[in-house]
């Protein structure tokens, strides 16, 4: 099930009013939450509940058994083992089955049914993987104690509201709370989870579904004579701003459903686009993966300790497995890979007198400089987003050359032309630049404790997600919604 | 953040003082009203500069349109003029030659499981080199189809056969708008007639933008209200049949008048091949494909039969190049077996 599909607006209400009911009992709560979750998990796709129990028996078991062994590495090393030998299997068949029949010439019926999208991979494996293998290691780190529930750790996988596209949650940050006494009875904010679950169906119904129907025809005829001319630019902006509202509506939905559950989760995103470095990009992109990659692949790689060479080979490794870690093609591969590249040059950059005599600048040329690098910065993703956009190296390659090389009588053509979408883009960006200055201005929040308007406040709030949950629904642009873009990740 | 825009506003920053309860309320209703007021009017504003494609698409014809439509009373729409037809699609009739090429050609219509790129018309193409394949490989509603081989057929084409194909699908054309509610414009574009609310909803509909997509997206503003594509595979209703069967008339004087061959090909869907759903649309068809005078094959059982079903398909439920082979195949044993016996050309 899908957060955008009709049955979730049967299941929320059904799940949401049967915890209102049984929150008050430990067990019970606990045991709905997780029947729920499964629901959500195998509805209409029953055989994949089979993987993602024996996630959650596996590393469970690894759990207990790094408590009570004294081959505590071996232990770590064959749950994580497991993990990512399932991911594999499951995310890399295709790619080696492909790969391997264009080397020796292999035809088959099976090996056409994996090729034309047969092989279906279990929605968000690669989420409840990293989930496991966190547990894992922090267990074995001796950051948390081992789950003694089953059914508590079942929980902690697979809560429906992060299950599927993250945020990537710690033990610290839900298992925890979910032991009994801390185990949330009440909804944390009702009127915060709202305004957060409307901003995210807004998001990605209206502002990422619509920018999928302007641009999508223009990457799937990239590398044909209809596109040429073209100017691939704005192409490339839209659809960084498409995943951007994509994932973040996703996040939006996931962190207020989790606040009516009682839950306050990490932020996963933080203003990306305004960052100054790649490495600054990455501190507010996906957040909670990046995290992961540091605390759980790039410090065990060796992280910043060692010179030069071994921290850029780390930084390298890291972005290349982040970049697998996407999704069974190389073009991720080669987006991972030039993010390590841009995280070198930027470590690199660092390090020179440049660099420390522009930091130093004040006034107008600093803030022209930081205007600069926030440009430079959002330029490079895009070059990156081209490889993760277009998984064909040959299309990649095309729309990177339709980016220098466009005729000015075409350049705006298509989806990218339309007047209707930049004015509904400026339009939101005016306002949720607006709001978030209002909203972290003194005499604004001043004002509003002088008004003592809690109700009139809390009204406001509910006011607005209503009408933004209402236009979601209205100003969709298909009949259809686009799934989002993560869940096949 | 604006994310924590109740956490930080309604947080606590904000000193309570006792209020009553029916003050509190009043409070409370002022704010979500007026906010969502404010909120409604910014939509309308917008809806007004622009609609949503799939709602605007209905209310208006797409500017990108060709006009090049006249109204037709047996099937909604026919074209123009050749010319216009034929400056449509150029690209393929200039890449095909002369349309009266004395050459064995089958002519097939359809929709994305025939036209689309590596479906039936690319697959034929591949493995019948001695025929030549007429396919103008483009979407178009179902009635137009009719009205594109009587184009082709009047302006010199002769194929040995046409193969009408359909899929339980093709009843979506003419379930949610049936033929009596194709609304072709002066200017000679497609378009929909739309059902309106009773007075006095009209004028609330109609005078407001956001009301108006929200009364098309009820689905309340379509043709059939009893559609349900869900059932596409079931017995169609009688007001489908109905229009199916002026789609197949006018096929059958297109086949009579030009003495060419028609077979409509009932193609089995992803549900009825793995025993999902019954075959009711293939039976109606072949009954009013029968009553019509047309030829009539049905595909299913090759279908149904085959060894490893689940590499006939693509997630999408189009056929993948083995499900497309099959079909062909069909195709040209039905050819052999010389069906035309059973087509009664005058």
């Amino acid at each position: 099930m899908s957060f955008v599909q009709v049955s979730f607006a049967i299941f929320l209400p059904i799940v949401f009013g049967v915890w209102l009911v049984v929150r008050r009992h430990y067990a019970m709560a606990g045991t709905w939450l997780l029947t729920a979750s499964l629901f959500f998990y195998g509805y209409r796709q029953w055989w994949v509940l089979s993987v993602i129990l024996s996630y959650c028996l596996v590393d469970w078991l690894t759990g207990l058994w790094l408590q009570r062994t004294q081959h505590r590495r071996l232990a770590l090393a064959l749950g994580v083992g497991f993990n990512l030998l399932v991911l594999c299997f499951w995310k890399y068949t295709p790619l080696v089955l492909q790969s391997a029949a264009t080397l020796f010439g292999w035809t088959s019926v099976q090996l056409e049914q994996v090729a034309s999208g047969n092989w279906i991979v279990p929605m968000g494996i690669s989420f409840y993987a990293f989930t496991g293998i966190a547990y894992m290691v922090d267990v074995y780190r001796r950051v948390v104690e081992p789950e003694i529930n089953p059914v508590r750790f079942a929980l902690f996988t697979s809560f429906f509201p992060h299950l599927v596209a993250g945020p990537i949650l710690r033990p610290a940050e839900f298992l925890t709370h979910l032991k009994p006494g801390q185990m949330p009875t009440k909804p944390l904010d009702p009127a915060e989870g709202a305004f957060l679950i409307a901003r995210g169906f807004f998001k990605k119904l209206v502002l990422a579904d619509s920018i999928a129907v302007a641009i999508d025809p223009f990457f799937a005829n990239v590398s044909e004579p209809s596109t040429a001319g073209v100017w691939a630019t704005p192409y490339i902006y839209l659809y960084a701003l498409q995943i951007y509202f994509d994932f973040s509506g996703y996040t939006d939905i996931a962190r207020g459903l989790g606040l009516w559950f009682g839950f306050r989760w990490p932020e996963n995103f933080n203003w990306p686009y305004l960052a100054t470095s790649v490495q600054d990009f990455w501190r507010r992109w996906h957040m909670t993966l990046s995290r992961f990659l540091r605390d759980y692949l790039y410090i065990p790689l060796g992280g910043n300790r060692g010179g030069p060479l071994r921290v850029a080979a780390a930084l390298m490794a890291t972005m290349l497995l982040g970049g697998l870690w996407h999704g069974a093609s190389w073009s991720f591969m080669l987006w991972g890979g030039l993010h390590g590249a841009f995280l070198i040059i930027n470590r690199w950059w660092g390090t020179t007198a440049l660099h420390g005599s522009l930091a130093a600048l004040t006034g107008a040329p600093a803030s022209a400089w930081h205007w600069l690098r926030i440009v430079l910065t959002f330029n490079a993703v895009c070059l990156a987003w081209c490889f993760f956009r277009l998984t064909h190296l040959q299309d990649s390659l095309a729309c990177i050359a339709k980016w220098i090389a466009f005729d000015w009588d075409k350049a705006f053509a298509g989806g990218s032309a339309d007047p209707a979408l930049w004015t509904l883009l400026a339009a939101y960006g005016v306002a949720t630049f607006a709001a978030r200055t209002m909203t972290n201005s003194e005499p604004v929040q001043a004002a509003v404790a002088r008004l003592d308007a809690r109700p009139l406040t809390s009204g406001t709030v509910w006011g607005a997600s209503l009408g933004l949950l209402a236009l979601a629904l209205l100003l969709a642009p298909g009949t259809q919604v686009q799934p989002f873009i993560y869940f096949q990740f | 953040m604006v994310s924590r825009i109740g956490g930080v506003i309604g947080g606590p920053i904000v000193t309570t003082v006792a209020l009553s309860g029916g003050a509190r309320l009043a409070q409370f209703a002022a704010g979500l009203l007026v906010t969502l007021a404010a909120v409604l009017l910014i939509g309308e504003a917008f809806a007004r500069l622009a609609l949503p494609k799939a709602v605007g698409g209905q209310l208006e014809p797409d500017a990108q349109q060709p006009r090049i439509y006249r109204p037709d009373p047996q099937i909604g729409a026919d074209f123009r003029s050749f010319d216009d037809f034929r400056k449509f699609n150029a690209a393929i009739l200039d890449k095909l030659g002369p349309l009266d090429l004395k050459k064995p050609t089958w002519l097939l219509f359809g929709n994305s499981f025939v036209q689309g790129p590596g479906h039936l018309a690319d697959t034929a193409e591949r493995t019948l080199p001695d025929t030549r394949i007429v396919a103008l490989r483009r979407f178009v509603e179902l009635p137009l189809r009719a009205a594109e081989a009587r184009q082709l057929l009047a302006n010199g084409l002769r194929p040995q056969r046409i193969f009408f194909v359909m899929v339980p699908i093709d009843t979506v054309q003419v379930g949610r708008r049936p033929l009596s509610f194709i609304d072709v414009r002066p200017d000679g574009a497609f378009a929909n007639r739309m059902r309106w609310p009773d007075p006095p909803w009209t004028s609330v509909v109609t005078g407001s933008r956001l009301a108006t997509i929200a009364w098309i997206r009820s689905g309340r503003a379509g043709g059939d209200l009893s559609f349900d594509i869900r059932r596409v595979s079931d017995v169609p209703s009688l007001r489908v049949q109905d229009d199916l069967s002026r789609i197949l008339n006018h096929l059958a004087e297109t086949s009579r008048r030009y003495r060419v061959p028609v077979t409509v090909v009932a193609v089995p869907n992803r549900d009825q091949v793995f025993g999902r759903a019954g075959f009711g649309f293939q039976d109606t068809l072949a009954q009013l494909s029968q009553r019509a005078g047309l030829d009539f094959l049905d595909v299913r059982q090759p279908f149904v039969d085959a060894s490893d079903k689940l590499s006939l398909f693509v997630p999408d439920w189009h056929f993948t190049g083995r499900g497309n082979a099959l079909l062909v195949q069909e195709l040209v044993e039905h050819d052999k077996r010389g069906v035309a016996k059973s087509v009664k050309l005058p």
